[in-house]
């Protein structure tokens, strides 16, 4: 559908879906992305190992150290492989169910782990700074991932390599505050063009800036009332 | 109690015969079974002391597999493994008799763990 | 508040609009509509706003027009009674203009003698008082009962004139009073006769007294039904001879055309045409003479609503007429607007769940790929464990070197490391397919190899039907032409049928795939099950959304509508057959170039 340069288009449901879409594709692509790369080490790790056994297995120990550590690193990266299809799989639940319980301090770092590689191209990092263990509400977690998502790629648009955003989680008494804040003056502002505008409608939540950032709050509802 | 018959069901072969390489490095006596049906005819040949289990298995279904087990090696302690941590599966199996749980991929360290403490009848749970 | 479609289109759109509109009203539009078929909302607001304005016209038309003859009938009869009190009022004024006249002479009669009745001074004495008060009694005259005139005093020279043969003689001896027709007479001024009979009992014998009047004083009793210049009231006697000037119908003593009617006390109304100009004929009878009083009034307008009140009927009708057709018109753009309004929403609405459901299956998907890693990944992890086993072991003290030296060899690192490098391999193909369904998650046309999607569709679906040991028969048509169409909604389709199929055969059932070509323009897949089949009555509502045959837990039963759907869209046809206990088999007929439905 060709995108008109109208605001008034964004925030209609059509295109949200198309984005959330989107989204999901952006996740999906960069996780197989990371997950080649884990793949692409466990295979050159292997390779050195056969190319390291060509000494015979009785010379001296550094060698075979050296073997052991690399067959070690291979372990390694089965671990983080695992860590990370892990993410994904909870990830991709989310998407079943539109609507369930949820810990919202697990919905973010999940979806921070899952970009993780888009962050490191910019050298960007997120700092998760969640009060306590975890908030559980009802909602719609992978909407609330959408958001997020398309908040990190606004701030990505301006911010510099090094920089970091910082994501605070804030429960009230009738909402949570989720904010955001940048390294140093940077700000986004508010505006009808922003991509998550419709679907912070449809949760039920808003977004508004503040000074050093914005913030996203979501009214509390909790176990399904 | 001399603890070291194992009976690996799965039906990735490369997994179970390089676990049980492993396993018999270690000194355990490994049997592999790739289907239901090679499962039990494996138990008839000799019980196992412990029975580890993936759970999507050709053969029968999941439940099936474990009462059959169950039945045909009543003292043997069944380790189901998958690499899905879904906590309703997980209960159930426990339900239906499963001893314990392991999750795909693992340390080998991990496994010797799980044996030893399921051939002393200690649920690692119980420690956890 | 009724939502208006705003409409910002220019004067050109807008009359083509209305031609392609009226094109469509006469074009037999049939297939199904799609919802926002514009042509297809103003039609039916057309076709519903002549619906509401004929109903509602109808009753208006009936009402109106019964009001109309009904209020036509009392203002004819108003109208006719008027008419009819006019010429009863005529009539009593020309009898009393009679009675009068037949007073006086009455009075003459009684009042003097014989003598002096037959005293030319005397009688001429009377005749001038008669005359003062009588300006029309013309003469005056004694007739005795041999019929001869004995006194007379007048214009004309009757004196001495015998009369016993006149018809009228007999007439008044008998009724002792009678009156004339009119006649010109001599001078041709018209004038009528009054006679009335005095007896004189002592000699047994009798008078007749005579006088001639002039008719203007008749005439002028006749000009109030003549107001008017299309009417025309007269006198005509019993023969039918014109008695009193008449405007159009004849000259006086002519005769009148129409016979005299019968007779009537009162007066008789008739409406007739004359070159078909219609006009009112009204007559009645005059007593004591022989006269009938005849009108002929063309003067209706007083009769005729219409042309009373014509503007004002116009007006209403027009106003009434105008006011049906702004309500309807305003009734139809509401109900259209409420008809879009709804199809709007439930399009939206099914937009939604379509795409809960794209979300649900990306997600399972996503899922089914996250749970698969994890075997290759278990592998690669035992394989590196076994190494480093080897070797960390090899260097132990502990261990027993016998079992190792058989083990470690460079063979055996070979064959690990392999086994590595086929797990990362499938890894690879894994995500791969993430990533090929990541990047087809909206909607694009490609050229595809048909039997490869199936075959790819086949390995999301491989450990379940192996696991049940289910059969997969491929019967691939190897010829079959690459389409255009969307990969990731035809495997979504495809992956809809073969789970359904799956569902429904037992362990150990079989599947079949076909796919074959009848026609150039497209191909067809099939794909048959032996499970539990399909009734007669469920089949029908197969595609609807929402319908399932499977318990309330497994599936929202929204998969094969939603398919259905795809289908359609993409420009193919979706069938289904199914015997019980024997089978079902589902037929896709796919065009070879796209033909997406928008």
């Amino acid at each position: 559908m060709p995108v008109k340069a109208d605001t008034h288009l964004k925030q209609n449901k059509e295109y949200m879906m198309s984005e959330q879409l989107k989204f999901i594709a952006a996740i999906l692509s960069i996780f197989t992305h990371e997950l080649n790369n884990h793949s692409s080490i466990m295979n050159e790790s292997a390779g050195l190992v056969l190319d390291l056994i060509e000494i015979k297995k009785d010379s001296n120990d550094r060698d075979l150290e050296q073997i052991s550590s690399v067959t070690g690193g291979i372990t390694g990266q089965v671990k983080k492989t695992t860590a990370l299809v892990k993410y994904l799989n909870r990830f991709a639940h989310r998407l079943d169910a539109p609507l369930s319980n949820y810990n919202i301090y697990e919905v973010i770092e999940e979806l921070v782990k899952l970009i993780e590689r888009m962050l490191n191209q910019k050298e960007i990092t997120v700092e998760m700074d969640f009060a306590d263990d975890g908030i559980i509400i009802f909602g719609n977690p992978s909407i609330l991932q959408y958001i997020i998502f398309s908040i990190i790629k606004d701030y990505l648009k301006c911010l510099k390599n090094g920089d970091d955003i910082i994501i605070n989680v804030l429960k009230g008494d009738s909402a949570i505050e989720i904010k955001f804040q940048a390294d140093g003056e940077k700000k986004i502002i508010i505006n009808e063009n922003m991509d998550c505008l419709e679907a912070v409608k449809q949760i039920g939540a808003s977004i508004a800036g503040v000074n050093d950032g914005l913030v996203i709050t979501l009214p509390l509802i909790v176990n399904g009332n | 109690m001399i603890c070291d018959k194992v009976l690996l069901i799965d039906d990735e072969e490369d997994f179970t015969a390089t676990l049980a390489e492993r396993l018999k490095l270690r000194g355990y006596d490994v049997s592999i079974a790739g289907t239901s049906d090679e499962a039990l005819s494996s138990i008839r040949e000799g019980i196992p002391n412990i029975i580890f289990m993936d759970l999507q298995v050709p053969g029968l279904s999941s439940s099936d597999l474990l009462s059959a087990l169950k039945k045909a090696a009543p003292e043997s302690r069944i380790i189901i493994l998958t690499g899905n941590a879904d906590e309703t599966i997980k209960q159930k199996t426990l339900d239906q008799g499963a001893y314990d749980f392991i999750l795909k991929p693992f340390k080998i360290k991990e496994v010797i763990n799980r044996i030893i403490d399921a051939c002393q009848g200690r649920h690692p749970s119980q420690t956890e | 508040m009724i939502e208006e479609i705003k409409d910002t289109e220019t004067f050109k759109e807008k009359l083509k609009n209305i031609i392609a509109c009226i094109k469509s009203f006469c074009i037999f539009n049939s297939g199904e509509p799609t919802a926002f078929n514009k042509y297809r909302y103003r039609q039916l607001q057309v076709k519903l706003f002549l619906f509401i304005a004929v109903l509602s016209l109808i009753p208006l038309i009936l009402v109106s027009t019964s009001s109309f003859f009904w209020l036509q009938n009392t203002l004819s009869e108003d109208f006719n009674n008027q008419l009819r009190s006019q010429l009863e009022g005529v009539k009593n004024s020309i009898e009393s203009f009679l009675d009068v006249k037949l007073s006086a002479l009455r009075f003459v009669a009684s009042s003097y003698n014989q003598d002096e009745l037959l005293n030319p001074n005397k009688i001429r004495d009377i005749y001038k008082n008669l005359n003062k008060e009588f300006e029309d009694i013309i003469d005056l005259g004694v007739i005795n009962a041999n019929g001869t005139m004995e006194s007379y005093v007048g214009p004309y020279n009757l004196l001495g004139s015998n009369f016993s043969k006149q018809f009228w003689f007999n007439n008044v001896i008998v009724n002792g009073v009678y009156i004339s027709s009119i006649y010109s007479g001599f001078r041709n001024v018209p004038h009528f006769i009054i006679l009335i009979k005095k007896d004189l009992p002592d000699k047994g014998s009798f008078l007749i007294i005579r006088a001639a009047v002039n008719v203007k004083t008749l005439n002028a009793i006749l000009s109030p039904i003549m107001l008017k210049q299309e009417d025309d009231a007269f006198l005509i006697d019993y023969n039918g001879i014109i008695q009193t000037p008449s405007r159009f119908h004849g000259k006086l003593l002519d005769e009148y055309k129409l016979a005299p009617p019968p007779r009537q006390n009162t007066v008789t109304l008739e409406s007739r045409k004359e070159d078909r100009v219609p006009y009112m004929q009204g007559y009645v009878y005059i007593k004591n003479a022989p006269w009938i009083l005849n009108a002929v009034i063309k003067s209706l307008e007083k009769r005729s609503l219409a042309t009373i009140s014509s503007g004002e009927i116009l007006l209403i009708i027009f106003g009434s007429v105008f006011v049906v057709f702004i309500v309807s018109i305003r009734m139809s753009q509401i109900l259209i607007g409420r008809i879009k309004k709804s199809d709007r929403e439930r399009e939206e609405a099914l937009k939604e769940i379509e795409h809960t459901n794209k979300l649900a299956s990306i997600g399972r998907l996503a899922a089914g790929v996250a749970h698969e890693i994890n075997n290759p990944l278990s592998i690669i992890s035992q394989k590196a464990g076994l190494m480093k086993d080897f070797i960390d072991m090899s260097s132990d003290m502990d261990t027993n070197k016998e079992l190792i030296e058989n083990l470690f060899t460079k063979d055996k690192f070979i064959e690990l490391t392999n086994g590595i490098t086929s797990a990362v391999d499938r890894c690879r193909t894994i995500t791969h397919r993430l990533l090929g369904f990541a990047r087809r998650m909206s909607v694009s046309i490609e050229e595809l190899n048909i039997n490869e999607l199936i075959k790819e569709v086949l390995i999301f679906t491989e450990k379940e039907i192996s696991r049940r040991n289910v059969q997969i028969e491929l019967d691939f048509f190897e010829k079959l032409p690459k389409i255009k169409s969307d990969k990731g909604l035809l495997q979504q389709v495809i992956l809809n049928i073969i789970t359904n199929a799956s569902d429904a055969v037992d362990d150990n059932g079989l599947i079949k795939i076909n796919t074959y070509q009848e026609v150039e323009n497209s191909i067809w897949i099939s794909i048959r099950d032996d499970g539990h089949g399909i009734s007669k009555s469920q089949i029908k509502h197969i595609f609807e959304p929402f319908f399932t045959t499977k318990g309330k837990d497994k599936g929202t039963g929204l998969g094969l509508s939603i398919s259905y759907g795809i289908i359609k869209k993409l420009g193919g046809t979706l069938e289904v057959q199914s015997d019980v206990n024997k089978g079902t088999t589902f037929y896709i007929n796919l065009p070879v170039e796209a033909n997406i439905e928008i």
